[in-house]
């Protein structure tokens, strides 16, 4: 489940960006800083307000361009999830949430733990050569389909 | 004592022995130290001399028709001392469960376990050059001020390794003296096997023709004879060993020169972590106690046997920013290794020029270092300092200076540095695989042999097997907020560029209880012939993941012990 290796793009300044901003995007990254400082984890992330739950899931990760590399590559293997409601009902899913109701107020956490179960687990894909989390990937597809560039 | 086999009178007929070791390397003094004054007289041919010589070398020269490998007439030093003349020096014993039956790896178990080698692994390393006896390698690990990233879990664990000094590491210079002053043992330098013979029947050996690149031919008869000469020398002499059937000797099953194993390394993934000073010591080689060791990542047995995986040992190391591996490569950068070799007393006193250099330098460190990174400013009037006082002021003030400037004495200093990333280098366990084998070539050498000819092969179990390992790991380290992995190695199970071996040679007369899958007993012994005996990593019955000598030089001991019993007691 890869877009396949850029092993050449990795070797460029540009690649050096973008692997910057894929980890200081990802869940896994920010949530241990968080939990290091005795904060609760996600919820200067969430987004406010009473936004449908596919913008609140698309604004859960730091909108960088190694974020938007991986959700690109999930999409590519994962032509179907390009639909934002096949997309979020299978977000839905990780997150043990329902895809048309409200927004839980615990969304990040949520999105935290799956995305910690997914690594514990071992459950991973590959995307451009990235071991991430499946629901992290969802998450990087989703940030990109509601935040176009 | 020392002979020179160009000079031995070939015409005066055998010369006799009890036994003839074929090879001087780690295998063969091995076991011809172990007998120094035993009363067995002893006989080891060395192909090589005192150094290495190209027309010697060149006897090891053959064809790679298989898997890109080294050329084979380096992979292998051909004098006294063998290869221990140009190793690594990295120690660590195989673990019990590589002499088990192991879940997906074919033909995995030994006909012998670990226990059967324990006892001679604390000699095996002082005979190695070992600064601390192996059995003291968990003690080492507890005594390091370097501690393994915090991989953890049911997946990861750490392998520590001890690294033997670099001027300890030839066995010419540690075991010269011991068997030149012995009376029982002659080595015989310069002297080629080219040939084992065996009675009729082929079950016992007769003797062992011999010849120089001078032209001296000679025959040694001895009551039992070792081959100890190399992985693919082992194999080659066994099967162009034809003067009684054209299979060679030891090779009724058409077993001889096949399961050729390495360790195959590549460039696996690399890591990106989250914290820029990440201490990663552990896992370059550092002093403990006045030793050297050196950690790696492996997987737990729990899960290799859990997904069915050959045994992989990850390395990590800092990759600097390429601005850094310029400055690293740059006349400043010697400049300042010179310097540093001034302050500690290993090198002569720096000269003006080299001040110079460093203080033109420090004018324009920022554009050697990547912005942000953790090296402080030096202050101008350090660099005047230097430059203007005295030698001990200069001795002082240098450290710091250099603490401040160079990226040689950074790195060297702390292991650490300005970096993009952390490279991550798997060794695999190579599988036993019949295709991957050692045969003979068609050109001949000096002496007329047949050249060996190496297919490396692997299977698909090796290189599923480093993956799986670099996407645990990925999880491990964005789990626990280390940082994040990517994969370099493709996924579609072709090896790329940078695949090389370790320069190990295992598996060519392996280690089998069954003839059909082996060469050797559990004695060591050729099957089907009474006074034949391997010593080497090529009766390896699996690789393993951790370097070979160790464990060869441990099955030469109890080889030797073998021999004493079952034949010279």
């Amino acid at each position: 489940m890869t877009a396949g290796p850029d092993r050449g793009a990795a070797a460029q300044p540009a690649g050096l960006l973008g692997r910057r901003g894929f980890v200081g995007g990802s869940l896994a990254a920010v949530t241990a800083t968080a939990f290091a400082a005795g904060t609760r984890p996600w919820t200067s992330l969430v987004a406010v307000g009473d936004a449908p739950l596919a913008e609140q899931l698309g604004a859960l990760l730091r909108d960088t361009p190694g974020v938007r590399a991986v959700g690109e590559a999930y999409l590519v293997s994962h032509e179907e999830h390009r639909d934002v409601p096949r997309l979020l009902a299978a977000l839905a899913a990780d997150l043990g949430i329902q895809p048309d109701g409200a927004p839980p107020a615990d969304l990040g956490a949520r999105a935290w733990e799956a995305v910690q179960a997914d690594l514990l687990a071992r459950r991973t894909v590959r995307l451009d050569g990235w071991v991430a989390s499946p629901t992290e990937a969802r998450l990087a597809a989703m940030t990109l389909l509601v935040h176009p560039s | 004592m020392f002979a020179d086999g160009r000079e031995l009178d070939g015409a005066a007929g055998p010369l006799r022995a009890d036994l003839c070791i074929i090879g001087g390397g780690a295998a063969g003094i091995t076991v011809a130290r172990q007998l120094v004054g035993s009363g067995i007289r002893v006989v080891v041919l060395e192909s090589g001399g005192w150094e290495v010589e190209d027309d010697v070398q060149d006897l090891s020269a053959g064809e790679n028709v298989g898997l890109p490998y080294f050329p084979l007439e380096t992979a292998r030093v051909r004098a006294f001392g063998g290869s221990t003349n140009h190793w690594g020096g990295t120690c660590r014993p195989l673990d019990a469960r590589d002499f088990e039956p192991r879940p997906g790896i074919p033909l995995s178990g030994w006909p012998i376990r670990l226990s059967d080698l324990e006892a001679h692994l604390d000699e095996a390393g002082d005979i190695c050059g070992l600064g601390r006896p192996v059995s003291e390698l968990d003690a080492a690990e507890e005594e390091d001020d370097e501690r393994p990233l915090a991989l953890g879990g049911d997946d990861f664990e750490a392998r520590f390794n001890e690294i033997v000094a670099d001027d300890e590491r030839s066995f010419a210079p540690r075991h010269r003296d011991r068997l030149e002053a012995a009376d029982d043992v002659a080595v015989h330098l310069w002297a080629n096997v080219t040939g084992i013979v065996t009675d009729d029947a082929g079950g016992h050996v007769t003797h062992v023709e011999v010849a120089t690149l001078t032209g001296n031919r000679y025959v040694v008869e001895a009551r039992v004879v070792v081959l100890a000469a190399g992985g693919i020398e082992n194999a080659r002499i066994l099967l162009a060993s034809t003067a009684r059937d054209p299979r060679g000797v030891g090779n009724a099953r058409d077993q001889v020169g096949r399961y050729f194993m390495e360790h195959p390394r590549v460039l696996a993934a690399r890591i990106l972590p989250r914290d820029p000073e990440i201490d990663l010591g552990y896992y370059e080689p550092h002093d403990v106690g006045g030793d050297d060791y050196q950690g790696y990542v492996g997987l737990t047995p729990a899960r290799l046997d859990q997904d069915a995986l050959a045994d992989v040992q990850l390395r990590l190391r800092l990759k600097r920013s390429a601005a850094i591996e310029q400055a690293l490569r740059s006349p400043e950068a010697r400049a300042a290794e010179r310097l540093a070799d001034w302050v500690d007393g290993s090198g002569p006193a720096p000269i003006g020029a080299d001040l110079l250099l460093l203080s033109a330098d420090l004018a324009t460190f920022g554009d050697w270092f990547v912005p942000g990174g953790p090296l402080p400013v030096p202050l101008p009037d350090v660099v005047r300092r230097v430059l203007q006082g005295s030698t001990s002021e200069r001795a002082s003030m240098v450290p710091r200076l250099l603490g401040g400037s160079a990226s040689y004495v950074y790195s060297k200093s702390t292991g650490a540095g300005p970096f993009e990333s952390v490279d991550v280098s798997a060794r695999a366990e190579q599988v036993p695989n019949p295709d991957s084998r050692v045969t003979l070539g068609s050109d001949t050498d000096a002496l007329g042999m047949p050249r060996g000819q190496v297919d490396w092969q692997l299977t698909d179990v090796e290189h599923r097997s480093i993956v799986r390992a670099v996407d645990l790991l990925g999880a491990e380290v964005a789990a626990r907020g280390i940082g994040r992995v990517q994969v370099v190695l493709p996924e579609d199970g072709s090896w790329p560029a940078d695949l090389a071996g370790g320069w190990h040679h295992m598996g060519t007369t392996r280690m089998s209880a069954d003839p059909a899958t082996g060469v050797v007993d559990r004695d060591c012994r050729v099957h089907g012939i009474d006074n034949l005996y391997v010593a080497g990593s090529s009766v390896f019955s699996t690789a393993g993941s951790a370097t070979p000598t160790l464990t060869l030089v441990a099955l030469a001991l109890r080889l030797a012990d073998h021999l004493r019993s079952a034949w010279f007691r």
